[in-house]
């Protein structure tokens, strides 16, 4: 019964977690697209 | 639904079409429309191949079929997201090399010529664009269940939103708005599992009112039956356009390797979620489908305002593989076929306002087929059990190796097609043995075979190199 706890919370706590690490991250490129600002990347 | 509810989704929706109406600005060359550049960081290729190979498959399939049979077809699926982390560590880099590359067919007419070009075009338009359509009927239907409206009208409006942002704003658009999509799904889906089981009675009631067999690793398959399946979810979608299209539009080989290896580890993770959403459905309401499991669970477990929200990440989830399917579509006839073999000479920017009048073509081709004549989706994703049987081992060969081979690849092409066509059509998969296991082995078999007799003696072990002229050269046919 532990290891369903522990899975059950943890998986979808941390997807979440992991979702708004990386879309954050992913926003601020959006928002540098959108204004046209220099990317981090060379062309 | 609530107006609450309502109000989230028509947020959603506005954002988007912002995002691409916004990002159509920027779009100035077809490197833009096809690979955004190739400015890709790899947190933002994590999220776009995520919130991509994230479909209705992944989440409504996916809790569906756990509703139905337990966690073993979850299970058989992570063969899956294992593929991807393992085609992210070794062949996304080396995809990634092939710097102006847009499609699968810009690799293979490297290695082997215009011929490959041409049969890796039209398995790619033919394999898109019949994803495309059955995206394009679960959109309908899940506007049908969540929103109430018929399911003509959702197909409709749910296409024609896709049709505008990935028109003006191409792949751009696309990576932009799977960001956006990629965040409703991954936090809210794993939101609606946590309430979902804390109003089953909390972990230790959740699973005391399963049944021992849907917790069971391998279920009720019988060993064959379970390698089909896991063979099926290994292969069946390595590779395809949208995926290799995002290898290609990475800044550089690592941010290739990361964001597409660590999207497939998000996978793994992430379908212990969908699937589990399946089984706090079979706990709730087990007099229902399992194809009703996962909008039951959003609209008469969550509440108000979440309820919204989910119900937008559903729509999220299916739009974000749409838009992809429908780029790659559009770049494959663009690349492999109009300017490889009908107009070769055009200006880039000309070329570039084909590729948006051949993403609507193919957009309103795809509407129509949903909305009139399944049989033609149907019918197309016949082509999407020969994707595997033609195109993988050939190109990993290539990718992998390096070796040119102009006949082994077009000739393990074909073989693979013709003997998983034979198996599937003809024979009817006798044995228990897919098309794709039969195709799969004519492909490698024919491969090797044509490689040592035909290219080996023709050319000698004659590598490709992608900084070579005769790259500078193919870049320049195609550009």
């Amino acid at each position: 019964m532990i290891a369903y706890e522990i899975a059950l919370w943890v998986v979808p706590v941390g997807v979440a977690l992991t979702t708004l690490l990386v879309g954050a991250r992913g926003l601020v490129f959006c928002w540098k697209v959108i204004t046209g600002k220099d990317l981090d990347a060379p062309s | 639904m609530h107006p609450l509810d309502i109000a989230g989704i028509v947020a959603y929706f506005l954002v988007v079409l912002l995002i691409g109406i916004v990002t159509a600005i920027r779009i100035k060359t077809t490197d833009d429309f096809a690979v955004a550049g190739n400015r890709v960081i790899w947190p933002v290729l994590f999220a776009t191949l995520a919130a991509t190979f994230l479909g209705g498959g992944a989440t409504m399939g996916r809790a569906g079929q756990t509703y139905d049979v337990g966690y073993s077809f979850a299970i058989a699926s992570i063969a899956f997201p294992i593929q991807t982390i393992l085609v992210g560590l070794w062949v996304a880099p080396r995809l990634n090399r092939y710097r102006g590359a847009h499609t699968i067919g810009d690799v293979m007419a490297l290695h082997s010529g215009k011929a490959a070009r041409l049969i890796v075009g039209i398995i790619s338009i033919l394999v898109c664009t019949g994803i495309l359509g059955a995206q394009a009927l679960a959109l309908g239907t899940v506007f049908h269940t969540l929103v109430g409206v018929p399911v003509t009208v959702g197909i409709v409006a749910s296409m024609l939103f896709v049709l505008v942002y990935s028109t003006a704003g191409g792949m751009w658009a696309d990576i932009q708005t799977d960001v956006v999509q990629f965040i409703l799904l991954g936090v809210f889906l794993p939101v609606a599992l946590i309430i979902g089981i804390h109003r089953t009675g909390g972990v230790q009631g959740f699973v005391e009112q399963l049944p021992a067999g849907h917790l069971t690793p391998f279920g009720a398959y019988e060993p064959m039956a379970f390698l089909v399946v896991f063979l099926a979810f290994a292969l069946g979608e390595t590779l395809i356009p949208p995926y290799a299209q995002r290898a290609f539009s990475a800044t550089d080989p690592r941010a290739s390797r990361i964001g597409y290896a660590w999207a497939g580890v998000f996978g793994l993770v992430f379908y212990f979620v969908s699937a589990t959403l399946g089984l706090v459905a079979f706990v709730m309401f087990p007099d229902i489908t399992g194809d009703q499991a996962l909008p039951t669970v959003v609209l008469q477990l969550l509440p108000i305002g979440i309820t919204g929200l989910v119900a937008g990440a559903l729509m999220a989830v299916i739009m974000s593989t749409a838009d992809s399917l429908l780029n790659s579509a559009t770049v494959s006839f663009s690349r492999d076929i109009f300017k490889a073999f009908i107009k070769p000479d055009l200006p880039d920017r000309t070329m570039l306002w084909v590729e948006r009048g051949v993403n609507v073509v193919i957009g309103l081709g795809a509407l129509v087929f949903a909305v009139t004549a399944e049989n033609i989706v149907d019918a197309l994703m016949v082509s999407y059990e020969l994707w595997a049987p033609t195109v993988i081992f050939p190109l990993l060969m290539a990718v992998l190796t390096r070796r040119k081979a102009p006949a082994a690849i077009v000739a393990a092409m074909v073989a693979g097609g013709v003997f998983a066509a034979w198996w599937i059509w003809v024979m009817g998969e006798p044995a228990g043995i897919s098309g794709l296991m039969v195709g799969l082995a004519a492909n490698i078999i024919t491969y090797f075979v044509v490689y040592y007799a035909v290219d080996v003696r023709r050319l000698g072990k004659q590598d490709v190199d992608v900084t070579s002229g005769e790259w500078a050269r193919i870049k320049e046919d195609i550009a």
